[in-house]
C-alpha cells in the first residue's frame, strides 16, 4: 500500500501527547488535567460543544498559547522551536488572512515563509475553487477564504495539521472536495490531521481518532470503533441497581422502560436488551452525563482508551 | 510528490531574511509610499525656500543691506519683502510640520502595525508559518523603522541647512533655535522623536490590540511626552548665569543673541534676588542689577544629543518590551 | 477501475461498504483477476473518507484471499467471484428473467417482486434448508 512509506518522519512517538495539561485565563480554566495521546498518521476529531476548549487545545498545539500547567508535546517536542513550526500547520477558526493581499500574494507569503513550500499543490487547491490569483482576499466569500487558508496550510507540507472548525463556512460541494484533499494528503504523506468540529456529521467516516472535550476536560479519547466496542446501549424494564458493576453514563426512564448508556467490559444480559450505541448516542451521552460533571476531577480522561 | 522526501531527514533550512523583508515591505507598502511622498514634497519645499531666498539674500549682501545702519533704507526693505514668502513657508509651515511629523509617524505607522494584526487575528497567520515571532517582528518593524530614520534624517539635514544658511544669518528674520517650532525641526530632533514615537505606537498597539484606541492613545501620550520633555529640557545641561548692572533702559536681563533665557530677575541692594520682572515702581527703582540663567546657542548641540540619548533609550526599552511580549506565547 | 460510492447515513460502516462494493464488482465480473484497485489516496480524494478505512477494507479483502498488495505497485485482484452460472447467457439467469416476466404479467410491482424475492431468500438460506432437500423447482442455489 502507498501509505506513509515515503515520508517517515524522524519522530515515531505520538503526534500529540498531553500530560497534566491545563490552561488558565482570567475567568478560570479553559482546559484542565488533560491526558491524552494522538498517534501519528491519524485523522483525529476534536469534538465538543462551543466553548468547551477545542480551540484552546489546538492553539496550544500551534504554540500560540503556552500551558499554565503540564505540557502538550507536539511531534515529540515540548517546547517551541522554528524547526517545529515548520512541521506543524495551523488554521485558526476565523481563517485569518491579510485582506489587502491578493490570492497570489497570499500563496507567495506561504512560499516565502516556509522552506518546504509546495507551490503546485497549494495552487491546485486554489484552482479547484476557481479563484483567480488577482482577487483580493478582502473580496472573497467565507468559503473561498477557507479554501485559501487551507491551501496555505497544506502547501507548507506539514507533518501535523491542526484545523480549527475548518469546514464551518463551506458549502457541501466544497466541503466534500476539501475533505477529500485533506484525506488524500493523509493517505499519501501520512500527515496527522487534527480537526475540531461541533457537528458530528462533518467528521463521521473521516476520523479514526476522537477527543471529546467537555468543559475543559477530555472525557473520551481513542479510536471511535474501539470506544463503541466498550459501550452498550441498554433498554429494558430492569432496575438500574442491577448495573452496579458497570459505569452508567446516562439513563432515562419513561414509564416502565429505562434506557441507559453504560461503559462495560462484560455483556449485560439479565433483563436488558443491549445494543451497540451509535457514535451520536455515545457523544450525546458523554456530553450530558451527570457522572462527568466538571466538579469531578478528570479521572475519566483516559476512558476507554 | 517529489517534495516530500525532504521531510524530517534533511534539516529544514531557516526562512531567509529576504523573505521576511518581502512580507514586511508588502505589509507596509502603502505607508512607506506615503512617507516617500511626504519626503519628496518636503524636500521640494525646503529646496524652494533656499533657492527663492538665495537671490534676494545675495542682492542684499551686495547692496550692503546687512549693516545695521542700512536697515531702514528703502531699497533694502524692498529686497527684504521678497524674502517673506519663503520665510513664512519655512517658519509657519515646514517647522510645525517637522515638529508634529514624529507624532503622525507614531500614530499612523507605529500604532496600527501590531494593533491591526491582533485586531484581525492575522498574527496567528504569520505565527503558523515556519518563522519565530521575534524574527518576524524584527523584519516587520525593522523595515519601517529604517525608512523612518532615513526619511526623517534627510528632512532634518535639509531643515537644519535651510535654517542655518537662510534664516539664522538673515538680519531680518529672528528665529532663535530653542524656541517652539524651531528646536524640534533642527539637528537630531526629527529623527530621535520619530523613532521614539514609532516605538511608542508599536508598544501601545500591542498593549491595546485595537487600532483606533492605539492611534488615539499614541497621539495623546506622544503629546504628553513632548510636553514633559519641554519641561525637562532646561535641566538637561548646566545653565550659564549672568549679572548685568541696571541701566534704567531695559528692565530685564538681556541674554546673548539666540540664547535661551531660562530664569531671570532683579538683584536688590542687599544682594537678594527677585524672580521675573519687577512689579512695582518702587521695586524697579530699588533694583541694582539683573540676573539671568540661560543656555547660549552653543548649548543647542549638547542638549539635543542628551535629549536624543534619552529618547533612544526609551525607544530601546519600548522595543525590548514589545519583543519580549510577542515572543511569549499566549498573546 | 472501480469507483466507490459511500453513503454516510446508510447505517452500514464505511469499511463494510467498500468491502461489499468490491465483492459486488467481483461477482458481476466488473473486476477481473489482475485488475488494480484504486489506491487509498484515489479513493479518499473522491469520497472524503478516512484513508485508514480504505486500508482496513483492503486488508479484509486480502484476508479473504480476494486481493493482494504488491509493494510499490498497489493492490491487485487475485480471484474473481463471478459465477459462470450467473452470467448473462446462462440458463439460471434466463430462468430468473422468465420468472420475473411471469410475475409482472401477474400484476406484481417492482417492490412486490423484491419483497417476495427477499422473503424467499431468507426462508431458503436462513432456515438451514439445503438445496438437495428442497422440493421446489426454483433452483435457488445461488440466490
Amino acid at each position: 500500500m502507498n501509505h506513509p512509506t515515503d515520508s517517515q518522519p524522524a519522530h515515531s512517538g505520538p503526534a500529540l501527547e498531553a500530560v497534566g495539561l491545563g490552561l488558565q485565563y482570567q475567568g478560570g480554566w479553559a482546559l484542565r488535567n488533560c491526558e491524552f495521546q494522538v498517534p501519528l498518521g491519524r485523522v483525529c476529531g476534536v469534538m465538543g460543544p462551543n466553548g468547551s476548549g477545542k480551540s484552546t487545545l489546538l492553539a496550544l498545539g500551534a504554540r500560540l498559547l503556552a500551558p499554565t500547567e503540564g505540557e502538550l508535546r507536539v511531534l515529540g517536542e515540548a517546547g517551541d522551536t522554528p524547526e517545529l513550526r515548520s512541521r506543524v500547520g495551523f488554521v485558526a477558526q476565523d481563517k485569518p488572512l491579510y485582506p489587502t493581499f491578493t490570492v497570489a500574494e497570499t500563496l507567495r507569503l506561504g512560499r516565502e515563509l516556509n522552506p518546504h513550500w509546495d507551490q503546485e499543490f497549494a495552487q491546485r487547491i486554489v484552482d479547484q475553487g476557481e479563484l483567480s490569483g488577482k482577487t483580493r482576499i478582502g473580496s472573497l466569500s467565507g468559503g473561498q477564504r477557507t479554501r485559501v487558508a487551507l491551501a496555505l496550510a497544506l502547501g507548507k507540507r506539514p507533518e501535523l495539521l491542526l484545523l480549527d472548525e475548518p469546514m464551518a463556512d463551506l458549502d457541501p460541494l466544497a466541503r466534500h472536495q476539501l475533505m477529500g484533499t485533506l484525506m488524500a494528503e493523509a493517505a499519501e504523506h501520512g500527515t496527522t490531521i487534527v480537526l475540531s468540529s461541533h457537528i458530528l456529521a462533518e467528521l463521521e467516516g473521516v476520523i479514526d481518532h476522537l477527543l471529546l472535550v467537555r468543559s475543559g476536560r477530555i472525557v473520551l479519547a481513542g479510536d471511535p470503533d474501539e470506544i463503541l466496542d466498550t459501550h452498550l446501549l441498554l433498554t429494558g424494564g430492569g432496575d438500574l441497581s442491577q448495573l452496579a458493576d458497570h459505569t452508567v453514563l446516562e439513563s432515562r426512564s419513561t414509564g416502565r422502560r429505562t434506557t441507559a448508556l453504560v461503559r462495560t467490559g462484560t455483556p449485560v444480559t439479565e433483563g436488558w436488551e443491549s445494543d451497540r450505541p451509535s457514535l451520536e448516542n455515545l457523544l450525546l451521552g458523554y456530553l450530558r452525563s451527570p457522572a462527568l460533571d466538571t466538579t469531578t476531577p478528570s479521572t475519566h480522561s483516559k476512558a476507554a482508551a | 510528490m517529489s517534495t516530500t522526501v525532504l521531510n524530517g531527514t534533511v534539516p529544514r533550512p531557516a526562512v531567509r531574511p529576504s523573505s521576511l523583508l518581502w512580507l514586511a515591505w508588502r505589509q507596509s507598502r502603502t505607508a512607506l509610499l506615503v512617507l516617500a511622498a511626504v519626503l519628496l514634497l518636503s524636500t521640494a519645499a525646503l529646496l524652494a525656500v533656499h533657492f527663492v531666498a538665495s537671490g534676494p539674500t545675495a542682492a542684499m549682501r551686495a547692496a550692503g543691506c546687512y549693516a545695521s545702519t542700512a536697515w531702514d533704507r528703502q531699497s533694502c526693505s524692498g529686497l527684504a519683502e521678497r524674502l517673506h514668502l519663503s520665510a513664512d513657508l519655512y517658519l509657519d509651515v515646514l517647522q510645525p510640520f517637522l515638529t508634529f511629523l514624529p507624532l503622525a509617524i507614531g500614530m499612523l505607522l507605529g500604532a496600527p502595525l501590531l494593533a491591526q494584526e491582533f485586531e484581525r487575528g492575522t498574527h496567528r497567520l504569520v505565527l503558523a508559518q515556519s518563522v519565530t515571532p521575534g524574527r518576524w517582528l524584527a523584519a516587520r518593524t525593522g523595515l519601517p523603522m529604517a525608512a523612518v530614520a532615513l526619511i526623517t534624517g534627510v528632512l532634518a539635514v535639509l531643515s537644519s541647512w535651510v535654517w542655518r544658511t537662510d534664516v539664522l544669518h538673515s538680519p531680518l528674520l529672528f528665529d532663535p533655535p530653542f524656541q517652539g517650532f524651531t528646536y524640534p525641526a533642527l539637528g537630531l530632533m526629527p529623527v530621535s522623536w520619530s523613532l521614539f514615537s514609532f516605538a511608542l505606537g508599536l508598544a501601545i498597539g500591542l498593549w491595546r490590540r485595537r487600532t483606533v484606541s492605539a492611534i488615539l492613545l499614541t497621539g495623546l501620550l506622544g503629546l504628553v511626552s513632548m510636553g514633559v520633555m519641554r519641561l525637562l529640557r532646561p535641566a538637561l545641561y548646566p545653565v550659564l548665569s549672568g549679572f548685568q548692572p541696571t541701566d534704567r533702559v531695559i528692565n530685564q536681563f538681556m541674554q546673548p543673541t539666540n540664547a535661551w533665557l531660562v530664569e531671570y530677575g532683579g538683584v536688590l541692594p542687599d544682594g537678594s534676588r527677585t524672580s521675573g520682572f519687577c512689579r512695582t515702581a518702587a521695586e524697579c527703582d530699588s533694583v541694582v542689577g539683573w540676573w539671568g540663567d540661560y543656555h547660549p546657542a552653543s548649548h543647542l548641540v549638547p542638549i539635543q544629543l542628551i535629549e536624543s540619548a534619552i529618547l533612544l533609550l526609551l525607544t530601546a526599552a519600548l522595543l525590548t518590551w514589545t519583543f519580549r511580549r510577542i515572543g511569549r506565547p499566549g498573546n | 477501475m472501480i469507483e466507490y460510492r459511500i453513503e454516510r447515513r446508510s447505517g452500514v460502516s464505511t469499511y463494510q461498504q467498500i468491502v461489499q462494493q468490491t465483492k459486488q464488482a467481483l461477482r458481476l465480473g466488473l473486476l477481473q483477476p489482475g485488475d488494480k484497485l484504486p489506491t487509498a489516496r484515489e479513493v479518499v480524494e473522491l469520497t472524503a473518507i478516512n484513508p485508514n478505512t480504505v486500508l482496513k477494507a483492503y486488508r479484509e479483502l486480502e484476508r479473504e484471499g480476494l486481493v493482494e498488495p504488491r509493494p510499490g505497485l498497489g493492490t491487485f485482484v487475485r480471484r474473481s467471484l463471478a459465477r459462470p452460472e450467473a452470467a448473462a447467457d446462462q440458463p439460471l439467469r434466463a430462468g430468473l428473467v422468465g420468472w420475473v416476466d411471469e410475475a409482472r404479467a401477474a400484476g406484481l410491482e417492482r417492490e412486490d417482486i423484491a419483497a417476495l424475492m427477499a422473503s424467499v431468500l431468507e426462508q431458503r438460506f436462513d432456515t438451514g434448508v439445503t438445496p438437495a432437500a428442497a422440493p421446489n423447482e426454483d433452483k435457488g442455489r445461488n440466490g
